[in-house]
């Protein structure tokens, strides 16, 4: 494992197909990368949004917050 | 009937490997920063919409190999096993909103980070776990599923190996 790597492996393509699975038409999720993961998203469907941010960066989680409300809060509960 | 809920799973990771001796303090600093500062951000700005909303999920994804004996990953470890600490914190300080925080360590999963190992390292590594073979994405996502899921909501401040049971806690 020499070298360096900077990744968010999860979704990824398999786990865009369960995010899809278990939240379709139901859940807005929003994937994040340090570019755009446009191609995540859309795997998961048109509920997924794709958002840049580099989690080092306080600005850009405070970004990403406003964007949740923007676009709407997850849903995933059943009552 | 589906309810409005807020859901952070923060799997960002960065893992040079670096001895002790080639480790300086700019690669020990982003190592923190990517895996372990990043939590912190994330439960700062999540946080005030999951207490208004009374119910919320925090996963930090952890790693297997705080429990390995892998050279040259003192500083990836350490944040790693910072992650499960921090989850273990933040779960007492949000458990009253309806909130839970919990860690999942998975092992070498079949990723684009971890395309560049050859096959005889990805394969000495899922020869020490009890299933033999590449843990999958969707491996992780099934664990990650269930602990965001309502039947979930009395598990908090726990740690999940999910690495085909490489390594064992107990």
């Amino acid at each position: 494992m020499k070298g360096e790597s900077h990744w968010s492996p999860v979704p990824a393509k398999a786990s865009a197909r369960r995010l899809r699975w278990r939240w379709q038409n139901a859940a807005q999720v929003i994937a994040t990368d340090l570019a755009p993961p446009h191609e995540t998203a859309r795997r998961i469907g048109p509920t997924a949004h794709a958002l840049q941010l580099d989690v080092t960066q306080e600005e850009q989680w405070r970004s990403a917050a406003a964007r949740i409300r923007d676009v709407g809060e997850v849903d995933n509960r059943r009552e | 009937m589906w309810a409005r809920s807020i859901i952070v799973v923060n799997n960002a990771g960065y893992f040079p490997n670096r001895s002790i001796d080639e480790l300086d303090l700019a690669t020990w600093r982003k190592t923190f920063a990517t895996n372990l500062d990043s939590h912190f951000l994330s439960a700062k700005y999540f946080l005030p919409t999951m207490r208004k909303k009374k119910w919320g999920r925090f996963i930090g994804i952890s790693s297997n190999m705080v429990g390995l004996a892998i050279p040259g990953m003192s500083h990836y470890i350490a944040t790693k096993m910072g992650t499960i600490g921090f989850m273990r914190g933040l779960a007492n300080d949000v458990a009253g909103d309806g909130i839970t925080a919990n860690a999942v360590l998975p092992g070498l999963t079949n990723t684009l980070a971890t395309a560049p190992q050859s096959e005889e390292q990805r394969r000495a590594t899922w020869e020490q776990q009890a299933i033999k073979r590449m843990e999958e994405p969707e491996d992780v996502t099934g664990a990650v599923l269930f602990l965001t899921s309502d039947d979930a909501s009395f598990i908090t401040g726990q740690a999940i190996v999910v690495d085909g049971g490489q390594y064992r806690i107990g």
